[in-house]
This record gives C-alpha cells, structure tokens and sequence, in this order.
C-alpha cells in the first residue's frame, strides 16, 4: 500500500507524463494540494518508489533555464499505477457514503 | 540574504552524489528557490541520504577505528609541540637564548623538525585513509574528526592566549596546530574524495615513510631526559650525534610504539587493503 505522499507524487508524475521532473513534480504538488513540497521528501520518495519498482528514473537534458543543469526525469510503471490505482479505490471505498460536508456542520456545532 | 543560504545549499550539495546533486541544485534554479526553503531542503535530503550511508559498518568502523582514537592523539601531538616551540621562541627573540638547557639548537631545531613533519603525514595519512575508507560518508566522518583534532588541539593553547594575549606569541601554538595537523587533514581529505582508488605504488613508500618519521619524533622526546641528566652534570649542551648514542634517549621511542602503531594504523590498513584487492584481481584475471 502507498503512502499518502507517494500517491501524491505518482499522480503529479501521471498528469505531467512526458514533462514528469523534480521541478514540475514539486509545483504540481503545491498546486494540488495545501502542503509544502520539500526537495528533501521529494527526492528519498523517488529513490524508494524506483528501488520497489513503481517508477523509472532518468537524467535528461541540462536547460538553461535551469543553470545549465540536468533534470531527473520520472515514468510512473505499470507498477505503479497498479499502487496508485488501488491506494484511490481504498480511500474512494473507504470514504463512500461519507459527505464531509455533513460532518464538518456537525463539528461545528 | 538570499545568496547566504545558496551558498550554504551549494556547500552541503557537495555531500550527495554528483548526479543527484545535478539534478537537485537545477530544480532550485529552476523553482527560483534562493531563500531560508532551499537550504532547508537540501539539509533534509543531505541528512537522509547520511542517515542511509550509515546503515553499513563502514562507517562506524572508521569512526571507532580512525576519528575517536587518532584525533585526540595528534591533539596531544600538536600540543606538546606548540607548548614547547612557544617558550623557546619568545625566550629566543626577548633574551637571545634557548629557553632549555642541556639540548643544543640544531638539536632543538632537528627536534622541531621532526615532530612537526611527523604531525603532518600522520594528519595528511589519517584523514586520507578515513576518506578512501568511507567515501559516502567521507564528509561527515571529515568534519568530525578536523572538529575533534581542532578542539583537542587547541584547548590548551587557549591558556596561553588568555594569560599573555597581548604578545603575539602567544598565539603561535594555535597557528601551529593550524598549520601542521587542520590543513594536511584537510588537504589529505580532498584528495581522498579526488581519487577514485589509490595505488600502492605510493601508499608503500607513504607507510614506510609515517612509521620512520614517526619514530623519529618520538626518539627526539627522549632526548630531554638523556640532556637534562647530561646538564646536572655540568657538562656542556648535547649535539645530535651524542643524542644518537645515548641509549636512555631511545626509551621514549620504545615508550610510545604502542602510540606510533595507533597513529600509523590507518595508513597500514589501507596499505594493506589494496594488496588484498590487487591481488585478488591478479588472480580473477589469471
């Protein structure tokens, strides 16, 4: 089972597809969600997700947007989203007949 | 400000692999990234690639086996030859006489000599061996040990700047130890993260030449005793080719083998390392 920040990055890497690297993954995030994406989490989840063989990993060409360096670019495997698939369809069937609406109201009050 | 914390997230870049850093250091560029939030993710991914590095053994056996023994060593090294340099000079250039009594001065200068060349190889060999041994966590073993040898070396050599701070001899251990145990370490380091592997055409003459410097400075601390008695006497000061044939000036050569295999060890390891694995590719190629 993933973990809520490896989904995150396996759906950011999803939706970018052929343009998946640090950079856009971490604005992608940020765009999505309320959570700061930290380069540090960011790159040990890339290695640990690479070693369990959920994505692929690569050093693209260096930009000048970018000093001259190269990106690390990323591929989600048909492993992955296999994981990433499974971890939305527990949180999809998990939460069903739930409306957080409902609840946040009664919190309220 | 903001180029303050680049600068610190480039310095701690240099602990990750080159590839990664490639890539980490372009995505700060890139996210436009130059405040408090880069270097505060790039000490995260630093810290946790460390933390990786230090799951092996390797690195905790250069940590017991080099940084905690031989740093507080050559502190002690360092220390007896800053405290004993520092009398001699000012005595030298207040009153124009040696400080000591009973060793002549191209003794004293031999003995000078000696100590402060065998600091440097043991400082330059120690750090370079820590280097080659651990290489992934070179520059956290690295930091540690100039950290230790630093605070070991001159601990006590802020006495001396505290009593007579006003003459500027007084710091001249510290410049010393500066000079002969934190620059070769941190030169022996670079060289250590330069080199890919190491060739025992110069580790042989290397180790060979630690333990015959090494044993020369140790001889040159007994020659106090042997001049000192000499002096009692009332005979005139001792030259090196008397020294040499004073047999109690050789007990403190005896005295600190023990210290001198320490202090030698990591070099010898190393040394002993790369005929194992040199000749172990000379079998598999056979």
């Amino acid at each position: 089972m993933l973990g809520e920040f490896e989904y995150l990055l396996i759906a950011a890497a999803v939706r970018l597809g052929d343009e998946a690297y640090g950079a856009a993954i971490v604005q992608e995030i940020e765009r999505a969600s309320p959570r700061k994406c930290s380069v540090g989490a960011l790159y040990t989840t890339l290695d640990r997700l690479e070693a369990k063989g959920m994505i692929k990993t690569w050093m693209g060409k260096p930009t000048e947007e970018r000093g001259g360096r190269s990106k690390r670019m990323v591929r989600v495997t048909a492993k992955g989203v296999a994981a990433a698939t499974a971890f939305y369809e527990t949180v999809q069937q998990v939460s069903r007949g739930t409306s957080w609406e409902a609840v946040r109201a009664g919190v309220r009050q | 400000m903001s180029s303050v914390w680049i600068w610190f997230a480039h310095a701690l870049s240099r602990a990750l692999d080159p590839v990664e850093r490639e890539a980490v250091l372009g995505d700060f560029a890139e996210l436009r990234m130059t405040d408090g939030r880069a270097l505060k993710g790039m000490l995260g991914l630093v810290v946790r690639r460390q933390a990786g590095f230090w799951k092996g053994w390797q690195p905790w056996f250069v940590l017991a086996a080099v940084v905690l023994p031989i740093s507080p060593l050559l502190g002690e090294q360092s220390n007896r030859l800053g405290l004993g340099f520092f009398p001699n000079l000012v005595m030298w250039f207040q009153h124009g006489i040696s400080y000591r009594t009973g060793v002549s001065s191209a003794a004293l200068l031999a003995e000078f000599c000696f100590q402060a060349t065998a600091l440097i190889t043991w400082s330059w060999a120690s750090a370079f061996a820590l280097g080659t041994l651990s290489r992934r966590t070179l520059w956290a073993n690295g930091v540690l040990f100039l950290v230790l040898c630093a605070i070991f070396s001159v601990y006590r050599g802020l006495y001396s700047v505290r009593i007579l701070w006003l003459t500027p001899w007084a710091w001249t251990p510290i410049v010393m130890n500066f000079l002969v145990v934190l620059l070769p370490a941190y030169c022996g380091l670079r060289k250590s993260a330069k080199s890919r592997r190491t060739e025992p055409r110069w580790v042989i003459p290397l180790a060979a030449w630690t333990w015959i410097i090494g044993g020369l400075a140790f001889w040159t601390q007994g020659w106090y005793d042997a001049a000192y008695d000499n002096w009692s006497h009332g005979a005139p000061a001792l030259g090196l080719f008397q020294l040499a044939q004073r047999a109690d000036a050789w007990e403190a050569l005896v005295s600190h083998l023990f210290t001198l295999a320490l202090l030698s060890g990591p070099i010898l390891y190393l040394l002993a390392m790369d005929t194992a694995s040199h000749r172990l590719s000379r079998i598999s190629r056979a």
